[in-house]
């Protein structure tokens, strides 16, 4: 009986001993990012980029893996199931907070989850058809009061962060959700397409979506709605600079499933950080127009706790929470 | 399982009936026009109509063929095999998240490979081969995270 | 419009080793890409771009445009001997090219292929290089009335496709168009018959669909045969050219039509190769000497629609160069890396950047001019396959079709919605009732349904609308007119049969 004792004892010493470097080593083997969007996006992108650069820093492979479907909802539920042993991380985006407003089936939002840093944040514009009797923006403003559910609005599909902008900012400047008529569409190209054709009238998309409308003349872009000015396009005003301290637009950010020990977390945000310092990095954010914005853990999680109140409202005004 | 034309029309009706009263319940939109219902409540009338104009055909030729008869040229064992197939996709679905690619995979196409009377040596020789060539096909090559569980490489 | 200057320097650039290895490596990638039941060349190219940040402009724009050209072909590869369209874009000619590979003919048709895929690429670059910014402006001026009429002249295929009964054709289309009601709706994002599931949200994606319907369907048919008929050995010649030159001289007007079709279809940002084989389908039948063969096996069909979804990729690129509007995903990811690259798509690009404009011309040139000799190849190697057993093959297919519904969206449960239309279409074939509508229906469902909601919308429910712009009632008046037709001509001739009695 000793003798199994003690070989026991041995047994888990010799298991101590050898998962000891391994816990002190973190991390000793490949770490999966999802992606809750599809490869070749915008979001996909801007991981596959991030994934690269903290290959080099960890010494070890960052995988991108796609989960899609369900407006983003597989993958983020993915993430929250995954064991909380630092190998799993995921990308957040500004869907997660509004799926769960609009959809029963989606239970998953930001409270699930251990922020790591948040990346990316793309305002919302006015963007209206050249071919408008209306060109600046107090012309479409007085337009809009004069003839309510005249203007035809589009960018997303029904719920989509573009309508909620757009609901934001109409009743920022003291009009009724239905002063424009909302087109759904599939996503901001078709949204594009339309206007181009004569469909759609205003567009509230991202700068970097709206950005070649804008540079082959087809639409002009009267408003960001942020705080601050995009830096290819200083000529467009921001919402504060017209009176409305209105700030709404897409976000993405990395995040953990709860319940990470502290030290791993701390060494992926040190990683994150660092390959958000590359130049290489900087220079892809810049060239594809992506606003770089950065927050750190507990900032992230209150400007999530933010974000979700502000779309959740919104979603409600537009007859689209339940 | 084969349905007489008139049955199949029957059961296709029903099904239409079923589709546009679920789809009945679907909202209008937020300023009262039709919305979400108007394209599942108008195709399942369609769909009705047809399954209708096939019941009506069915009964005009209705001894033309049986009530319910087999599927022409397809035997018990070739029935059987079909059903193990399915057994099989539903195995992978299962297994494949715990047990991982390599291994589920080289089971399913094992055991599919001695349903088709292949030797046994050949099945146990070739199943792994196109396993693992599958795996570095998709996996390694075209960079598809297929699942690892227990064995990976 | 064309300057001979900037395509000397556009050659000058593609012509440097390290670009034309590019685009060898990149065609041999795309070839066996579109070979594989699953991987669409949207992904492929996705897994590229961090390869091609690393690259000069040219060769990173090479690649993507010589692999998407290449595995729009090579889809063709085992739709023809295993009965799984490779791409959306080889389905709605799937039937017919399997059905002479059954025969025994299967290198015909995979000649057939490869010089039509070429030739139509060809067409369609020319288009591009000579009429990109009129053709662009035409394109920009389809909102969605006009696509909603394009659905509908799609979707009127179905009864050209619909084989014996017209009215078990028209079953299926229904079904697969109630199937695309599955998920959230467009007007308002409410989720219709998803029972509750996340999955279901999107609806049912559209390649496990594809690969259950065509693929596992016929496993299913393999695996139930008796062992000693082995009635689905497929044997082919490997003098893969023969007979097609004969082919292209007989349909010479017809396939010029198609290569038009395609490189139109594929300027209207949002329809691509997979709606303009299919059109070109629907059309070629309607107006074929022989009709009836559509379906079982004609090569007329095979020839016109594998010509016109070539020719509808560089069609894709021209709304995305002249005006930075994406026709496609693929397309999105290529104007993300012009931007990547500095090069802005739209008019600057024409202004300013007509010496890359030209490289890009003529790396389409070069593509679909190398797509003879590397298809050649993969088509020797992959009539190979056919030397395998069938009691070996087809485990090793049902693999390949799991893997494939699989790397859609990386969950189980699209194979689990491929097992679902495998098995459902088997039983519909046993009925009689033909799978390809259905197919049809689940391409087009989603533009018929969402077009026709923002086109409501837009106009306060005034069904005239439809009828109020210049190219959407052109459209509608052909579209019509193409449904009564055999109505017309069937009272014409009453007409004639009467008068002749009397005379």
């Amino acid at each position: 009986m000793k003798k199994l004792t003690a070989l026991c004892a041995a047994i888990a010493a010799a298991a101590a001993i050898a998962a000891a470097p391994a816990y002190a080593k973190y991390p000793d083997h490949a770490i999966t990012l999802i992606c809750p969007w599809g490869a070749g996006g915008g979001s996909d992108a801007q991981v596959r980029f991030i994934a690269g650069l903290m290959e080099k820093d960890l010494g070890q492979p960052v995988k991108v893996v796609n989960k899609t479907g369900g407006g983003g909802a597989v993958g983020w539920s993915a993430i929250a199931r995954s064991k909380p042993d630092g190998y799993t991380m995921g990308q957040l985006t500004a869907e997660l907070a509004m799926d769960h407003w609009i959809t029963p089936a989606v239970t998953v939002s930001y409270k699930d989850f251990d922020p790591l840093c948040l990346m990316n944040e793309d305002p919302a514009t006015v963007t209206i058809s050249a071919n408008a009797p209306y060109k600046t923006y107090d012309e479409f403003v007085s337009y809009l009061k004069a003839n309510p559910g005249k203007v035809r609005g589009g960018a997303t599909s029904v719920g989509g962060i573009w309508h909620v902008a757009m609901g934001m900012w109409l009743k920022a400047i003291g009009l009724p959700v239905t002063a424009i008529t909302y087109i759904p569409t599939s996503g901001s190209a078709e949204a594009y397409k339309e206007m181009a054709a004569g469909g759609i009238d205003s567009c509230f998309t991202s700068v970097p979506e709206s950005s070649t409308m804008y540079k082959s003349g087809k639409a002009i872009g009267l408003a960001v709605m942020s705080d601050k000015r995009d830096p290819k396009f200083p000529d467009i005003p921001t919402m504060k600079e017209l009176g409305h301290d209105i700030q709404v637009g897409t976000w993405r950010g990395l995040g953990l499933p709860k319940g990470v020990p502290a030290d791993r977390r701390d060494v992926l945000v040190k990683a994150i950080k660092k390959a958000m310092d590359d130049p290489a990095y900087k220079k892809f954010m810049e060239d594809r127009g992506f606003g770089i914005k950065v927050l750190e853990g507990k900032d992230f999680e209150a400007y999530m706790a933010k974000s979700d109140a502000e779309l959740g409202a919104t979603l409600k005004d537009l007859g689209l929470a339940k | 399982m084969r349905f007489h034309d008139f049955l199949l029309g029957l059961l296709i009706m029903a099904a239409s009936a079923a589709i546009y009263f679920t789809a009945l319940g679907f909202p209008d939109q937020n300023d009262g026009k039709p919305g979400a219902w108007l394209f599942p409540c108008a195709l399942s009338i369609l769909f009705g109509i047809c399954g209708l104009c096939l019941a009506v055909k069915g009964l005009m030729h209705f001894k033309e063929q049986k009530l319910i008869s087999l599927i022409p040229g397809l035997t018990l064992p070739g029935a059987l095999r079909i059903a193990a197939t399915v057994a099989l996709v539903v195995f992978y679905i299962l297994a494949s998240d715990s047990l991982g690619f390599l291994i589920t995979m080289c089971i399913v196409i094992f055991l599919m490979m001695v349903m088709m009377r292949n030797k046994l040596w050949v099945s146990v020789v070739a199943a792994p081969i196109s396993t693992v060539a599958i795996y570095l096909i998709f996996a390694k090559l075209l960079l598809v995270p297929l699942p690892e569980g227990l064995l990976s490489f | 419009m064309f300057t001979p200057d900037l395509f000397m320097q556009g050659l000058q650039l593609v012509f440097d080793p390290f670009v034309l290895l590019v685009v060898i490596c990149s065609g041999l990638y795309g070839l066996f890409i579109g070979a594989m039941p699953g991987l669409t060349a949207t992904m492929a190219v996705a897994l590229l771009v961090p390869i091609t940040f690393y690259m000069e402009p040219v060769p990173a724009i090479a690649s993507i445009i010589t692999m998407s050209a290449m595995a729009i072909f090579a889809g063709d590869l085992p739709g023809t001997l295993l009965h799984i369209p490779g791409t959306p874009s080889s389905a709605a000619y799937c039937d017919d090219s399997y059905a002479i590979s059954k025969k025994g003919n299967a290198s015909l048709v995979l000649g057939i292929d490869l010089m039509l895929s070429a030739m139509g690429g060809l067409f369609g670059s020319l288009v591009l290089m000579c009429a990109a910014p009129a053709l662009a402006e035409v394109a920009l001026q389809f909102s969605s009335y006009e696509f909603f009429w394009l659905a509908v002249l799609g979707l009127s295929c179905a009864v050209l496709i619909s084989g014996r009964s017209v009215l078990k054709g028209l079953i299926s289309l229904l079904i697969g168009l109630l199937l695309t009601c599955v998920g959230a709706d467009i007007t308002l994002g409410f989720p219709r018959f998803t029972f509750g599931s996340m999955e279901l949200l999107e609806g049912f994606s559209f390649i496990p669909a594809m690969i259950g319907m065509f693929g596992l369907a016929e496993v299913f048919k393999n695996v139930s045969a008796k062992q000693t008929e082995d009635a689905e050995m497929i044997t082919y010649s490997t003098r893969i050219l023969k007979g097609v030159g004969g082919v292209i001289r007989k349909f010479k007007f017809q396939l010029l039509r198609s290569q038009i079709i395609g490189t139109l279809v594929g300027v209207l940002p949002g329809a691509g190769g997979d709606i303009a084989a299919w059109i070109c389908y629907g059309v070629g039948k309607r107006f074929s000497k022989h009709p009836e063969e559509y379906g079982k096996g004609s090569v007329e069909a095979i020839a016109n629609c594998t010509t016109a979804n070539n020719a509808a990729i560089s069609g894709a690129f021209i709304p995305a160069l002249v005006f930075g509007i994406p026709g496609d995903s693929l397309t999105a990811i290529i104007i993300g890396v012009l931007f990547m690259k500095g090069l802005e798509p739209g008019p600057s690009l024409f202004a300013q950047h007509g010496d890359f404009l030209y490289a890009i011309y003529v790396v389409f040139l070069l593509a679909n001019i190398l797509l003879i000799p590397l298809g050649y190849i993969v088509i020797r190697c992959a009539t190979k396959v056919l030397r395998v057993p069938p009691a070996i093959l087809n485990p090793v297919i049902l693999g390949f079709c799991m893997v494939g519904a699989y790397a859609i969206n990386n969950g189980a449960f699209d194979i689990a919605s491929m097992l679902g239309f495998g098995v459902a279409a088997y039983f519909m074939i046993a009925h009689g009732i033909p799978v390809a509508p259905a197919v049809l229906g689940l391409v087009l469902g989603h533009m018929l349904e969402n077009t026709f909601m923002q086109s409501m919308v837009k106009s306060e429910w005034d069904p005239f609308s439809f009828f109020s712009r210049p190219i959407a009632a052109s459209l509608g008046v052909i579209t019509i007119f193409l449904w009564f037709m055999p109505l017309i001509v069937k009272g014409i001739k009453r007409m004639r049969g009467k008068a002749a009695p009397a005379a």
